[in-house]
């Protein structure tokens, strides 16, 4: 039999273990050597921080008075786990966006860094948290009880119990609250708790194989005892199976050290991926033995044990001391572990936002000479941990630790709930506003408390007996556990119903009510859109230096996390050495730093009261502009969007006509030319066979046929020349040879050219105007071509027996124009463009040799000088101008 | 090269969404196996439960869930470590 001395001394040792392994921890994560420290599997293993006294012990005390009802406290977080995509991948986000610290942190920063939300939040998780901090204070002296049974040293338990507490307290001051992170992580606590979590689940295995394979002689034996033994009369399937379970699911969520554990302490959101089976999976195991101990129990000891100790009396009862004591460590890493990092998670949350924000309140016009920040905050995390540990025992004492442990883990689940509206909504719902959270965790909070919370003293505090059964001054209405005469057999259930029903429709008809401050919108905006949207920079008046930024952070954070967040930053705005400048960014961060020690509220009116003002930028309502603007925001995109593709249907539509007239004019060109081509090839042709045939032709018929020959061979070259001339022009590929010429030595050069063509048709030019002297950049001989062009045309179409031709110059702004005019018959206006299209000959009598190239030729000519030739309207002969890029030299 | 990334991203966020809805689709399968009368359905006998077939269901299914779970946080801690 194992000793109290000797349990004493175990527990003692164990401790000192986790000491140092968290002392350990710690220096390694200092100095930066995170590796295991960071894992995944650290990360979960601290996760089953929820299985606590109550599951160790209470489980199968529950499966042996209620049967299967003890899966639904695996079942539900299970499938919060399996859900973490949707639902704690965002919560985690928000924790590290945000810089959260706490669930009470998350609702305040939420709600527009609403301090009264965080101080409500505060009181309902300290006072929720009460009777489970109770429960691990019964459980652990119920197990030490086991020890002292019959033993001289029969120490009573409240004695047990108020020496647990002490030591706990003192444990989780000296680990939780040695410093203070930026982040609120914990490191040597989580490794500490990690280890614990291993061997509670070892023990619990080790008992559950040797109950199955060393008390009931193996497997099938066991299942025949589970048949037998297993107090499960009707389908699992019930109103309270599926209450209980939506209750674990929450608490997994809202309870402040699942919240801890699960957001805060998080050092990546891959960590989650792997929790997501690994802590299920670590739950499954957990339960895995369960029945079979309950069972067995049941089967071996006497009628009337507790069977909440079942796992430590199996082991007694068959002299297995060191199994004994192996289970007595497990039992007590569950509720040690629990009792830590609740304490730490409570104390954060009451230093940050009651015990700092009243400080701020009466020392606000000292700030600079007052005491350090951090140490105020060290120790009213160090008294908060003493009076929540306080607390526990005080209700432990009040429910005189007989009630059975799953009941009061229930009452703690439901007390936390409340929290559930206001945290769901806040991450999905816009409109959600701060007095929504208020009224309706208020409301769930009264609820809870009346329904719930004050029966389970049976009489003890504020409502008596009397009350409970009957209702207050006998208003049966108004019995707890029968609200507005609505019977629900099950208080539990009954409790959950009124509590968080009205605690919904509370928060639900109060938002639709109010109106969100700017402050929550902007926040509403973050929470809502964390995967997304960053923050627009808010525009700051600074009404304090950077020498008393400087001290206040090196209160809040400490001189050296100060000295290096100074000097980043002023590095970062190019800084070689002192403070950096007040810019928006700087007080973000610098706000964000402050947040993760002091929490959101505090840390927002500390920056809140150094920049002035709690400027919000138009940008920062653009941002959190509703839902009608980004919506119409949305249409108009789209109807732009229409807009385009509108216009490039009719681009498209126009290419295709485009393309198609292109395709017809190939077509056309291709019958052109091979006409033209046809033309002089079949008298080359004719003539040459002729020659070949005949042998006797004269002389003189020789000559003449040779010469039609040669004639259509020079007019053939003479077309093809131009085709490609033309091909060249219009794909763009003619070399032009620029140089600058006067206008007048072009004109009297064409005029030499074509001199006996004008003397052969009787013809008179003439040339003036004003701009004759200007001198121009192009290439002569391409720009003598066009003037020949035109200058032969009307002599050629001419239908007097004396052409004349005038030739005007003039100047324009930054051109010049050379009009050719004639007193030919003229081209009628709707032929205008017609004359420049190829092989368009409009008069029948045109001159033998001509193919109708010779105004599109000319026309490319001049697009390729950058100008352009075009034919105007005029009573009489033609008219067609020339109009040349000039630029002053 | 733009159109062949563009073309990534979008076959990148159809594979979320789908990845994201298959574990929804795994979470709904559990709440429907484990919180509805399905569950009686399948182990309510006319002289009362099957204590034993009510063990492995439940513990059958919790077991599923977990290596679903664990298959699919294969694919999705990949996304996460893309973001």
């Amino acid at each position: 039999m194992l000793s109290f001395n000797l349990i004493v001394t175990i527990s003692l040792l164990y401790v000192a273990c986790l000491f140092g392994i968290a002392a350990l921890a710690e220096t390694r994560a200092k100095q930066g050597k995170m590796g295991f420290i960071e894992s995944p599997f650290v990360y979960t293993l601290s996760i089953s921080v929820y299985c606590t006294a109550w599951t160790f012990y209470g489980a199968v005390g529950s499966a042996a008075r209620n049967g299967l009802e003890f899966l639904t406290i695996y079942l539900g977080p299970t499938l919060v786990f399996i859900g973490w995509w949707w639902f704690l991948r965002k919560l985690v986000r928000i924790g590290r966006t945000q810089r959260i610290t706490s669930i009470a942190d998350l609702i305040s920063s939420r709600y527009g860094k609403s301090n009264v939300l965080g101080v409500l939040v505060t009181i309902l998780a300290v006072v929720g948290s009460t009777p489970y901090i109770a429960l691990q204070l019964q459980s652990l002296t119920l197990s030490f009880t086991v020890f002292t049974q019959g033993s001289p040293a029969d120490v009573s338990p409240a004695i047990t119990a108020l020496l647990i507490a002490l030591g706990l307290a003192a444990f989780t001051i000296v680990f939780g609250t040695r410093n203070l992170d930026a982040n609120e992580r914990h490191h040597g606590v989580v490794t500490a708790i990690a280890v614990e979590a291993i061997v509670k689940l070892a023990a619990l295995i080790a008992v559950g194989v040797f109950v199955v394979w060393g008390v009931s002689g193996g497997p099938s034996e066991t299942l025949a005892l589970m048949e037998q033994r297993l107090p499960q009369t009707e389908g699992i399937f019930s109103p309270r199976w599926v209450t209980l379970t939506f209750l674990s699911a929450t608490a997994i969520i809202c309870l402040p050290r699942m919240f801890q554990v699960v957001v805060v302490e998080n050092a990546a959101e891959r960590h989650l991926a792997t929790a997501s089976w690994a802590f299920p999976m670590y739950l499954f195991l957990m339960c895995i033995f369960v029945v079979p101990i309950a069972v067995t129990g049941l089967n071996i000891l006497p009628e009337g044990s507790n069977p909440d100790l079942f796992v430590l009396t199996i082991p007694l009862s068959e002299n297995r001391a060191g199994l004994a004591a192996f289970a007595f460590l497990g039992g007590f890493s569950s509720a040690t572990s629990m009792v830590i990092v609740a304490a730490i998670a409570l104390s954060t949350m009451i230093s940050n936002h009651i015990v700092l924000p009243l400080w701020l309140y009466t020392f606000r016009r000292r700030i600079p000479e007052s005491d350090d920040i951090r140490m105020v905050l060290l120790r009213s995390r160090r008294i908060s941990i003493a009076v929540i540990l306080g607390l526990g025992y005080l209700y432990f004492i009040l429910t005189g630790g007989r009630s059975a442990l799953a009941s009061i883990g229930y009452i703690a689940f439901l007390g936390v709930a409340q929290v559930l509206p206001a945290l769901v909504g806040g991450l999905f719902w816009r409109n959600a506003t701060r007095m929504g959270a208020f009224f309706g965790i208020s409301v769930g909070f009264a609820m809870w408390a009346y329904t719930l919370f004050l029966p389970s003293f049976a009489g003890g505090f504020i409502l008596s007996q009397n009350a409970i059964i009957n209702g207050p001054f006998g208003i049966s209405a108004l019995r707890p556990q029968a609200l507005f005469g609505i019977s629900i057999s099950d208080p539990l259930i009954h409790a959950v119903f009124w509590s968080i029903f009205a605690n919904t429709l509370a928060f639900v008809i109060a938002s639709l009510a109010t109106s969100p401050r700017p402050l929550e919108r902007v926040q509403a905006q973050q929470f809502i859109n964390v995967y997304g949207q960053p923050t627009n920079p808010r525009p700051i008046e600074p009404a304090t230096t950077p020498e008393e930024l400087y001290i206040l952070a090196q209160r809040i954070l400490g001189r050296h996390d100060a000295k290096k967040l100074f000097a980043e930053h002023a590095k970062l705005q190019g800084k070689l050495e002192g403070l950096p400048d007040i810019t928006t960014k700087f007080m973000e961060t610098l706000e964000r730093n402050f947040a993760g020690s002091v929490g959101a509220a505090t840390a927002h009116a500390m920056i809140g009261q150094a920049i002035a003002s709690e400027a919000i930028s138009v940008e920062d309502l653009i941002a959190v502009a509703d839902e009608t603007a980004q919506v119409l925001e949305y249409s108009a995109r789209l109807e732009e969007q229409s807009k385009v593709l509108k216009n490039t249907a009719e681009e498209l539509r126009a290419a295709n006509t485009k393309l198609t007239k292109l395709g017809r004019q190939k077509d056309d060109f291709l019958s052109k030319v091979s006409h033209e081509l046809r033309t002089p090839m079949t008298s080359i042709r004719s003539f040459s066979e002729i020659l070949h045939n005949s042998e006797n032709l004269d002389p003189q018929t020789l000559k003449h046929f040779s010469s039609v020959i040669n004639d259509e061979s020079q007019r053939l070259t003479h077309l093809l020349d131009e085709i490609l001339d033309l091909s060249f022009l219009e794909s763009g590929r003619l070399q032009l040879t620029k140089r600058r010429v006067k206008i007048s030595d072009v004109v009297e050069r064409v005029l030499k050219s074509t001199q006996q063509i004008v003397t052969q048709a009787n013809a008179k030019i003439s040339y003036h105007g004003d701009a004759l002297d200007s001198v121009i950049e192009t290439d002569t001989d391409r720009l003598s071509q066009v003037f020949i062009n035109l200058i032969t045309n009307s002599v050629k179409y001419s239908d007097k027996d004396n052409p004349t031709i005038s030739i005007e110059c003039r100047k324009n702004q930054d051109s010049v124009e050379l009009v050719f005019t004639d007193d030919g018959p003229g081209i009628p206006t709707q032929d205008h463009a017609m004359i420049f299209e190829k092989f368009i000959q409009l008069s029948s009598n045109s001159p033998s040799g001509s193919v109708g190239l010779g105004l599109p030729i000319s026309q490319e000519i001049m697009k390729n000088l950058g100008g352009s030739l075009r034919c105007v309207a005029h009573d009489g002969g033609a008219v067609f101008v020339v109009t040349l890029p000039y630029q002053k030299m | 090269m733009n159109k062949i990334s563009g073309q990534q991203q979008i076959d990148k966020r159809r594979r979320r969404r789908k990845l994201s809805e298959l574990s929804l689709g795994i979470l709904g399968l559990g709440i429907c196996l484990l919180l509805t009368p399905m569950i009686n359905a399948f182990t309510l006998t006319s002289d009362g439960p099957n204590k034993l077939g009510l063990l492995a269901y439940i513990f059958g299914t919790w077991a599923a869930l977990i290596i679903c779970a664990f298959i699919l946080s294969r694919f999705l801690v990949s996304e996460v470590a893309d973001e």
